[in-house]
């Protein structure tokens, strides 16, 4: 043993020499995908770890117990405020007959309140009774129609909007407990069929799911990751590296297609973001094109509430930063259906707490922030600052 | 030493029990750390790669999808079986291959000195990054944790 004994001592000390002496810090991405509401989520976390304690043997297993729960909730989000569930609060609540009080949770509830506070903040350019409309134009399920004459009419459309305008006089109780909805009493007649209000919560269903999961990382104790609802909400956390920022990049919503192949650069803003949720909407998501007057026409599932069809406003996309993703989700679709000038009024006089992007096309594309300058970086010539007086 | 010091060494075994001990414990430890290495990469398959230059993303490719997206104005792409994606910055340029059908992305030539992105392996999994320090190029997997960029 006497002979073993420097032996043991050298390599101690190798092992320290090569270790270093205080514990290494490395960390770890784990990643879980779901496909919810229509649409894929992506969960990423990013957990730090000393590497060379034996401390870390739950790491894995945390993490999946997170996965599930979010899992759970996205699940649960989906069966109470989907259309495509008969069960579902919100169908249940559409099936309701006019002036009925219909049961709903404690999710539906939260998210009516969100969409009832943002409807009242936008003067309605953010409406999720735009149901009618919706179906009528071939979304959400939907099949779209084949050619501009088989658009709905001005009369059919102008009854949608008439019940929307009603969404003001939904009612929200909670008593012990339980939530409940009360529908507001006005119908209105289209070919022999008496309609009462129905709601499409589309438009902001994603931000609240991505509220809920942001929440999740603290519960698991998580600084690091983010959570990615289709690219249409994230909640980001810190990013392990550099300065703890992600880049957010935006896209251009008029990339070029070749042979089915986007050509040119994907984005055309960039900005560092952490610790922030973030909503983003356009009409290059889900549209379809018809023949027009004057070539083709873009309708988008993006709708104006006051027109009940989709936006003509001349905003291709819309970006919320901070705050609540489910109220930034809804207040893209507002400042979309607003247009350029209602927009600018609207970010510098009630959203001065949040950082806003949007583009349009008006002679040329242009884009509008309320970020300072040098916070943000625009990488394609093609779009000019919008100036507004 | 001593000349009976001396005999007792040469009597002594080679290996007495305790020694053993040590080197099989030694031995233990590599081996373990060895397997510790290798086992905790993630050898997923790749799903697409982005490349940086200068900290920028300029380009992407999606395996899944099989298609690729241009992001800088700094990159020339060739489409064929396998994609040819030259980088031009500042110090260099760069051409990265991509194999659609063996879904690997390996860097085929570089105007630097050191040639050491051009002799790093390729990207099969989502464990592998390569780097052209003299260039400032990064190639790395989709959802690796130093892709950065969330494109919405």
């Amino acid at each position: 043993m006497k002979k073993s004994a420097p032996l043991l001592i050298g390599f101690i000390l190798s092992a320290m020499l090569f270790s270093g002496c205080s514990p290494r810090r490395e960390y770890t991405v784990m990643e879980e995908g779901f496909y919810f509401m229509n649409s894929p989520s992506l969960l990423t976390v990013y957990d730090y770890f000393y590497i060379n304690r034996v401390e870390d043997g739950g790491r894995t297993s945390k993490f999946q117990q997170m996965a599930e729960e979010v899992n759970g909730l996205l699940s649960g989000l989906d069966s109470a405020l989907s259309t495509s569930y008969q069960t579902s609060d919100i169908s249940r609540f559409n099936a309701a007959a006019a002036g009925a009080t219909v049961e709903i949770g404690e999710d539906t509830y939260n998210v009516l309140s969100i969409a009832k506070s943002v409807y009242s903040l936008t003067e309605g350019y953010y409406n999720p009774a735009v149901y009618y409309s919706v179906q009528a134009y071939g979304f959400n399920g939907a099949e779209p129609p084949e050619s501009a004459a088989d658009l709905p009419s001005e009369e059919e459309i102008s009854i949608y909007v008439e019940l929307s305008e009603h969404f003001g006089d939904l009612k929200l109780t909670a008593a012990e407990g339980k939530y409940y909805a009360e529908k507001p009493a006005y119908t209105a007649e289209f070919n022999g069929e008496t309609l009462s209000l129905k709601l499409d919560l589309g438009g902001i269903g994603k931000g609240y799911a991505a509220d809920k999961a942001d929440r999740l990382f603290e519960k698991y104790g998580y600084e690091y990751g983010k959570f990615n609802f289709a690219s249409s909400s994230v909640a980001f956390k810190r990013h392990p590296l550099e300065d703890n920022a992600f880049t957010l990049a935006l896209v251009n919503p008029r990339r070029q297609i070749e042979n089915g192949t986007y050509v040119g650069r994907a984005d055309f803003f960039r900005v560092a973001v952490s610790d922030v949720a973030v909503s983003s909407g356009g009409d290059y998501e889900n549209y379809y094109e018809l023949a027009g007057e004057n070539g083709p026409v873009r309708y988008c599932h993006i709708f104006n509430p006051f027109t009940g069809k989709p936006i003509e406003s001349g905003i291709m996309s819309a970006t919320v930063i901070g705050g609540s993703a489910a109220e930034n989700d809804a207040l893209t679709t507002a400042i979309m259906a607003m247009g350029p000038q209602k927009a600018v009024e609207f970010i510098n006089s009630k959203l001065a707490s949040k950082q806003v992007v949007f583009t349009c096309d008006t002679g040329g594309y242009k884009y509008y922030t309320n970020i300072p300058e040098g916070f943000y970086q625009v990488v394609n010539d093609s779009f000019t600052r919008l100036e507004i007086t | 030493m001593s000349l009976k010091k001396v005999q007792q060494v040469k009597a002594d075994r080679g290996f007495k029990i305790f020694d053993l001990i040590v080197y099989g414990a030694i031995a233990l430890l590599v081996a373990a750390l060895f397997i510790a290495v290798f086992a905790s990469r993630d050898t997923s398959p790749v799903e697409g790669i982005r490349v940086y230059a200068g900290g920028t993303a300029v380009f992407e490719y999606d395996f899944e999808k099989g298609s690729y997206t241009v992001l800088g104005e700094s990159v020339t792409v060739t489409d064929g079986e396998v994609l040819t994606v030259k980088i031009d910055t500042a110090g260099g340029c760069n051409v990265l291959e991509i194999n659609k059908a063996e879904r690997t992305a390996k860097m085929a030539e570089a105007d630097c000195r050191g040639q050491d992105c051009v002799h790093t392996p390729a990207i099969k999994d989502n464990s592998g990054i390569i780097y052209c320090s003299p260039h400032g190029i990064k190639i790395v997997p989709f959802g690796h944790e130093e892709d950065d960029t969330v494109l919405m």
